[in-house]
């Protein structure tokens, strides 16, 4: 069985990755994946916990499918807003966007 | 004539001079408000005169109102000792009748018990003449409590407070403020009645208080002088005065709150359960405060520390108000005042309140002989300094302020070692003697004033005859130059030449209180002249005057102390050669004011005449100017035959009757005032009028501390030595100032260096003042200033500062874009697991 150090590791590297793209991307989009990968990256972490710490089946999957149904609906809204942006000032640069300033 | 009559008349006393001063001020304020004299209508000329008339009939009526209680005490029997047998006091109480019983039965002093108290028919309660608060049952009253103290501290006020209104026609008679005079001098009287009035020691405290503002406003009364040739300005004098007044208040208000919070205790509480009291604050009245604290002693309920921290928290008030030894200082500043205000302050109303408080509360201090003893060692202290500073002072004035303070000395020693009566006994003397002798300097200096005011006169007449005869041909010249020659002359010799110059003459200007341009008055004014003589020799103690036996009294019961306390000695030693200094000063300022070879004045006059004359010819030019061609002041009193027509004869001349009358009247009681004392060793007990009618409010401490009684023999010789200790001091003045006038004093002075220095600076107590309290406290406060603006201003401002900076720095954090907050998400993050890491001993993993 493979130890469960390496999902964690892989999840670490995964979350690292789209931590550094949301860091260093401007484009929105770029961010939004980003953001999903991270997401993703916790999910596999979840799910190796999951099978290596609990004798219950599924239970830390369940959790996992319901996360990913979630972030579906996050995406669509996320995905509108990001459509929203894009009309209102021709452009999804995030560099640009300082509504929060306000 | 009985004790309810004397309750029912008693209140006029001090509420006569209280309806003058009122009505003098209101018809100031009405009529003649803020005008100059020659401003005034003739009607208004009446109503300024009608507020002098006001003020004496008020003080005329007061007295004789004052009279008829002091004549109905002496005619009540004596109080019996304090250890009379109960049957005896109870055949006493059956005597009485109503009211007199009631009102006598808390006064006599609490030494025994409630039912063996022996009634003193000496002593007039009158309980309540006016509710000031009430409160349920704290009800604050004020009464009035008339005993031979209270008696003769009534007459000897009014009887000086008179003749000093009257004097004070004389006096300030030209005055603009005449009308306000005679609203302050009845308000000063009246405090003073009340001070001595009172019942309870609130009051008492209120009138202190009443003193202290009357003395202010008198003492500031010229508050617009700007010049006084070097003496401190009115405005400053009477801050001073108050000041000073209140450092020992400050202790005298201690006191009394210890004394109330004594009688709401324990202490009080159970007296006033055995006394029936009812209201809290008649826990404050005389009778009740000494029952409880004599009981409170007896049973041990009361420490002798606590009692002795009281006594001399008291006594602070009274080393105030009685310019005692250290603070003394404001008493000779005083004599900014209008000169009849500095005798009623002397003699009567201000400076006595803290010899009369302290004899007051005489049940108190005669149960702490240690507050006693320090009383007696401030007490000798003063004397001698005050007579020590009154040899070399050359203002008439400070040398009688300064034997005022020596004076005040002997009185406090006097009761510091137990001699109530002696002390009182030398009060009144010293009251009238003083009185005189301020009088007299009043009248002394008037004179001069107007003397040098009938020199400018002279010189205004004659510049203007000069300048005529100089400049026949252009007149509006020679009216130029009169003009500014008389006006240099009087300005030089008001208010000197030149500020820098070593001699004082000069610097100053012609001082009309300096005994330095005094001599032969006597010649000008003989009723003045005769008067003060009669006064120093008073206060010098030459046989037969009131002075020698008063303050015999004192010497002898401190030498008969001596075998009590080893210390008693020394004071007596110490006393005995205060009382030659005091002989000293006093006949240094008669030989050199009223005898003396030469009238110094005119010499004096000329000399700053020329000087301002000659530098103004100078100024405008005018070619071989002689001053002497325009004034030469010669001795009025001299032969009239060399006088030619250059000459300009210049006399003091006697003042008017109504400021002479006082002064020969007060020299008779000068005199006379000495015969109802006589010593009660060579008279027989019971013969000395004045002790055996004033030992009542003593008795319960005469009863604490018996006096050792001397025989004759050692009486007629400490009085034949004081005798000749006053007669020696007279004789080295005689010879300094009369006879060789001109040269002794100055060689002395040389010869005595650091002590003349010592003594013509008043110890130096004004400069330690000056440097401890002004300079060290300027530094201090300057200090605490800066601590202020920089650390208390720089904490609260910093606090300020840095929530600002550190706002503006933070505002940039919001930048808006979301991705620099993730980025701090981010940190956050890291941060948080890193601290997790680090605290968990690096075993995350």
């Amino acid at each position: 069985m493979i130890p469960v150090a390496w999902y964690l590791i892989l999840s670490g590297v995964l979350f690292a990755v789209g931590l550094a793209g949301v860091l260093v991307r401007r484009n929105v989009l770029v961010i939004f994946m980003c953001v999903e990968l991270m997401m993703n990256a916790v999910n596999i972490s979840l799910v190796a916990f999951a099978r290596s710490f609990t004798g219950v089946r599924f239970a830390g999957d369940a959790f996992v499918i319901f996360i990913i149904t979630v972030a579906a609906a996050e995406a669509a809204v996320g995905l509108a807003i990001i459509v929203s942006m894009a009309r209102q000032n021709d452009s999804i640069d995030a560099d640009q966007i300082d509504l929060l300033k306000d | 004539m009985t004790a309810k009559d004397i309750e029912s008349i008693l209140w006029l006393v001090p509420a006569i001079p209280l309806a003058a001063a009122l009505l003098n001020g209101l018809l100031g304020i009405v009529f003649l408000r803020s005008k100059a004299k020659k401003n005034l209508t003739p009607g208004q000329l009446t109503i300024r005169y009608a507020t002098s008339f006001i003020g004496i009939t008020a003080i005329v009526s007061a007295l004789v109102v004052s009279i008829i209680c002091l004549v109905f005490l002496i005619g009540q029997p004596a109080p019996k000792e304090a250890t009379a047998r109960p049957d005896e006091a109870k055949s006493a109480q059956l005597m009485t009748t109503g009211q007199a019983a009631s009102t006598a039965k808390l006064a006599a002093p609490d030494l025994q018990t409630a039912q063996a108290e022996p009634e003193n028919l000496r002593r007039v309660e009158v309980k309540e003449v006016y509710t000031w608060i009430a409160s349920g049952d704290f009800q604050i009253k004020v009464g009035f409590l008339l005993d031979p103290l209270t008696a003769m501290m009534l007459v000897v006020v009014n009887t000086i407070s008179l003749l000093v209104h009257i004097f004070s026609t004389g006096y300030m008679r030209d005055d603009n403020g005449f009308h306000r005079f005679y609203t302050y001098l009845p308000f000063f009287t009246f405090s003073m009645l009340m001070l001595v009035l009172a019942n309870n020691f609130l009051i008492l405290y209120v009138f202190w208080e009443a003193v202290g503002l009357s003395s202010y406003l008198l003492i500031g009364f010229w508050f617009s002088k700007k010049y006084d040739w070097g003496r401190l300005l009115p405005p400053a004098a009477n801050v001073k005065a108050f000041v000073v007044n209140r450092v020992g208040d400050f202790g005298f208000g201690l006191g009394i709150m210890w004394i109330f919070v004594t009688m709401l205790g324990n202490v009080g509480s159970d007296y006033a359960k055995a006394h029936n009291i009812t209201n809290g604050f008649d826990r404050l009245n005389y009778a009740n405060v000494f029952g409880a604290f004599n009981e409170a002693l007896k049973t041990n309920a009361l420490g002798q520390t606590t009692l002795t921290l009281i006594c001399l928290l008291l006594f602070m008030g009274a080393m105030g108000k009685s310019a005692q030894v250290p603070l003394h200082t404001w008493l000779p500043d005083a004599m900014a005042g209008p000169t009849p205000v500095s005798a009623l302050i002397h003699a009567a109303t201000m400076v006595t309140a803290g010899v009369y408080m302290v004899g007051r509360v005489s049940p108190l201090f005669g149960n702490s002989s240690s507050a006693m003893l320090i009383i007696s060692i401030i007490g000798i202290l003063t004397a001698f300094f005050g007579s020590t500073v009154g040899c070399t002072q050359k203002d008439i004035k400070a040398v009688m302020a300064y034997s005022t303070v020596s004076q005040l000395g002997y009185m406090f020693f006097a009761l510091g070692v137990f001699g109530w009566v002696a002390a009182f006994f030398h009060l009144m003397t010293h009251a009238f003697f003083k009185g005189l002798l301020f009088l007299g300097c009043g009248s002394v200096i008037h004179a001069n004033e107007e003397a040098i005011h009938e020199g400018f006169h002279e010189i205004k007449h004659n510049a203007e005859a000069w300048a005529k005869q100089r400049y026949p041909n252009d007149p509006a010249m020679a009216e130029e130059y009169a003009f500014e020659l008389f006006e240099a002359a009087e300005q030089a010799i008001e208010y000197g030449v030149d500020k820098n110059s070593k001699d004082e003459l000069l610097r100053m200007g012609l001082d009309p209180q300096s005994m330095d341009y005094m001599g032969n008055l006597f010649k000008g004014m003989p009723l003045t002249g005769f008067s003060m003589t009669i006064g120093a020799a008073a206060l010098a103690g030459i046989p037969l005057t009131a002075g020698f036996f008063s303050k015999d009294d004192i010497l002898g019961i401190t030498f008969s102390r001596g075998a009590d306390n080893g210390i008693n000695y020394v004071i007596y030693a110490i006393g005995l050669f205060a009382a030659f200094l005091t002989a000293f000063y006093s006949f240094r300022m008669i030989f050199s004011v009223f005898y003396g070879k030469d009238f110094r004045l005119p010499a004096a006059m000329n000399r700053l005449a020329y000087e301002g004359m000659n530098r103004k010819a100078a100024e405008l030019g005018i070619a071989n100017f002689n001053p002497r061609e325009i004034v030469n002041f010669v001795d009025g009193y001299a032969s009239k035959t060399e006088a030619a027509s250059s000459l300009t004869p210049i006399a003091v001349k006697e003042n008017t009757p109504n400021m002479s009358f006082p002064l020969l009247f007060l020299a008779f009681m000068s005199i006379a005032a000495g015969y109802i004392g006589l010593p009660t060793a060579i008279v027989g007990e019971g013969n000395n009028f004045f002790e055996s009618f004033m030992s009542s409010p003593f008795q319960t401490a005469l009863t604490v501390k018996p006096l050792p009684r001397e025989d004759a023999g050692t009486t007629i010789f400490l009085l034949i030595l004081s005798g000749l200790i006053a007669i020696a001091g007279v004789t080295l003045a005689f010879v300094m100032y009369h006879q060789r006038r001109a040269s002794l004093p100055e060689r002395a002075g040389q010869l005595s260096g650091p002590l003349y220095a010592v003594s013509r600076y008043k110890w130096f107590w004004d400069e330690l003042y000056n440097l401890i309290f002004i300079k060290a406290g300027l530094a201090f406060f300057n200090g605490l200033r800066l601590f202020d603006k920089y650390v208390i201003d720089g904490a609260v401002n910093g606090v300020g500062w840095l929530t600002r900076q550190s706002a503006q720095q933070l505002r940039k954090v919001q930048t808006g874009f979301f991705g620099n907050y993730a980025l701090y998400m981010a940190i956050g993050l890291v941060a948080v697991v890193g601290l997790f890491y680090v605290l968990s001993g690096n075993k995350i993993f």
